[in-house]
């Protein structure tokens, strides 16, 4: 009898302890954001966005998390147009904010209050007060900007454009572009060392990674990625390694910037275009456009030790606290 | 080599000019009034200003092309000054010049293309109705410019620019024409374009298009 009346008590009190934290995947052609319990490695909700969702992060307090909306098929500029908020705990959108024309990547400030926002039809980044709901500055970049990383102590806002080739540097204390630099063909994305020195950026036809000195805003290596499309990009916390997920190559390679070279290639999903590393920088995820599902890979041991169903398209991934 | 009229030429001259705080990078044409051309030195201008750099676009228009180009077709040994971009494509076995570069797809490529194709198709290096690797962004782009379709001779026009606008800026002290070989380029077709190191063309996926002019299904 005393064993009849434990058993429930034993597993309520065993589910909340394990879950999270959460992962969040957008899917372009679904329309659909997925939510992962990363404890467990399952979907355990899809919230239905509309739309395209492609650029997803989760603000700093971990409270919100933030997609970026754009239409299918499209000859101007959308009234899908938008970045929505999603509750994190209640799952549902609670705001929509401006975020200009065809919003592609994003950042979110570091204190929150702001996001930096690509928007690739009209070769511009707008700066979104999200307290106001409104655009205050759009910025010209380079053509057809795409990817968009913060550093790590807010100060510079890195947008990359594939046509021109180039890397626009946005100071988020004048909402102006300070300078810009030429990297490699094709630049796709961009991400900064945790220390904030350096800044990496995929270009996906050059097939390489450059290697940015945040100081004076310099490429100061370009690394060959033989065989790659590279595209995401994410830096481990220790600030040692960067891990690239390589689109048309349907691979992962870990990249040691300073000896210059791929040190490993895991094959995952096909397509994946979004990564993201967790906290303790033991799992690195990647979304799996074609294939709609993500990757999880083990750090340690560089080897994919699952993969989850996502959305069709699986585009962007963000990780929760 | 045979050369039509239809063919483009582009001069580079890459010539950097020091003596200013801003550098200046200057871009000789020789090439018509054309759309595609107008947009690729637009994005040039914009690209060359983004990174602080003076472009000095100078097109002295068609007329003087074609006398180069078939000069260097006939005596590969002669010393151009410039390297010189063609963008229309020349028969399959014509005489390559070490510094004529090639921006259509080479007739091999356009014939193995065509191969497995059904009667009537021809092979084309770009199409107006192209979407995917970021071909909708530059179709959309052109047509909300010029309120045109973006033909193949359009956008090698467009390539032509590109190129020659991508490696004045990135090689300015450089001898072009031993920099193109070894440069990638984006095309918004998915690959890397490289010229081929044999026939001097531009090597890059080919299309196939139906004889109502409409893309084939397969990109």
């Amino acid at each position: 009898m005393r064993k009849v009346r434990l058993a429930p008590l034993l597993l309520i009190l065993a589910a909340p302890a394990f879950s999270g934290p959460f992962l969040y995947v957008s899917n372009e052609r679904a329309g659909t954001v997925t939510v992962i319990d990363t404890a467990t490695e399952k979907p355990v909700e899809t919230l239905r966005v509309g739309a395209r969702p492609r650029g997803i992060h989760v603000g700093p307090d971990g409270k919100t998390v933030y997609v970026a909306l754009s239409d299918t098929a499209r000859e101007a500029r959308s009234t899908a147009d938008s970045i929505v908020a999603i509750d994190a705990v209640r799952r549902k959108a609670v705001a929509r904010f401006d975020g200009g024309s065809d919003p592609e990547q994003f950042a979110v400030s570091r204190d929150g209050a702001r996001l930096f926002v690509a928007n690739e039809d009209a070769g511009t980044a707008s700066v979104t007060d999200l307290a106001t709901r409104k655009v205050i500055a759009t910025l010209v970049v380079g053509i057809e900007p795409e990817g968009v990383a913060i550093s790590p102590d807010g100060r510079w806002v890195y947008v990359t454009a594939e046509t021109s080739n180039t890397v626009s540097v946005i100071d988020t204390r004048k909402n102006e572009v300070v300078a810009s630099f030429l990297v490699d063909s094709r630049p796709r994305a961009a991400a900064f060392s945790p220390d904030g020195t350096r800044a990496y950026v995929t270009a996906e036809i050059g097939g390489s990674l450059s290697v940015v000195d945040v100081a004076r805003h310099q490429v100061i290596r370009t690394i060959d990625l033989p065989g790659s499309r590279p595209v995401g990009v994410v830096v481990a916390p220790d600030g040692k390694l960067v891990w690239v997920a390589n689109g048309h190559g349907h691979s992962v390679a870990v990249v040691d910037p300073v000896q210059g070279k791929v040190v490993a290639t895991i094959p995952v999903g096909k397509r994946p275009w979004g990564i993201v590393m967790t906290h303790d920088g033991r799992k690195v995820y990647t979304a799996n456009g074609v294939s709609g599902d993500v990757s999880v890979i083990d750090t340690a041991s560089r080897k994919v030790v699952a993969t989850i169903p996502a959305g069709a398209g699986a585009w962007g991934v963000a990780l929760g606290r | 080599m045979i050369t039509t009229r239809r063919e483009l030429l582009l001069l580079v001259l890459g010539t950097a000019v020091a003596g200013q705080s801003k550098r200046t990078v200057r871009l000789g044409l020789l090439l018509p009034l054309e759309p595609g051309v107008e947009l690729g030195v637009e994005e040039a201008r914009r690209m060359a200003e983004l990174v602080g750099v003076n472009l000095d676009v100078r097109n002295e228009g068609t007329g003087v092309a074609a006398a180069i180009s078939r000069h260097a077709a006939k005596e590969p040994g002669s010393p151009l000054g410039s390297p010189l971009l063609i963008v229309g494509p020349v028969e399959e076995g014509s005489i390559v010049h070490p510094r004529v570069f090639h921006v259509a797809s080479s007739p091999r490529r356009r014939r193995e293309a065509l191969a497995a194709a059904p009667a009537g198709a021809r092979a084309v290096d770009w199409h107006p109705d192209l979407a995917r690797y970021g071909a909708e962004q530059l179709n959309r782009r052109f047509e909300e410019r010029f309120d045109l379709p973006m033909t193949e001779d359009a956008w090698r026009g467009w390539m032509a620019v590109k190129i020659a606008a991508e490696a004045a800026l990135c090689h300015p002290e450089a001898d072009l024409a031993q920099v193109l070989p070894t440069m990638r380029f984006d095309g918004h077709k998915g690959a890397a374009l490289r010229f081929g190191p044999e026939d001097h063309h531009l090597d890059q996926p080919v299309y196939l298009a139906g004889p109502d002019g409409k893309l084939l299904p397969g990109d």
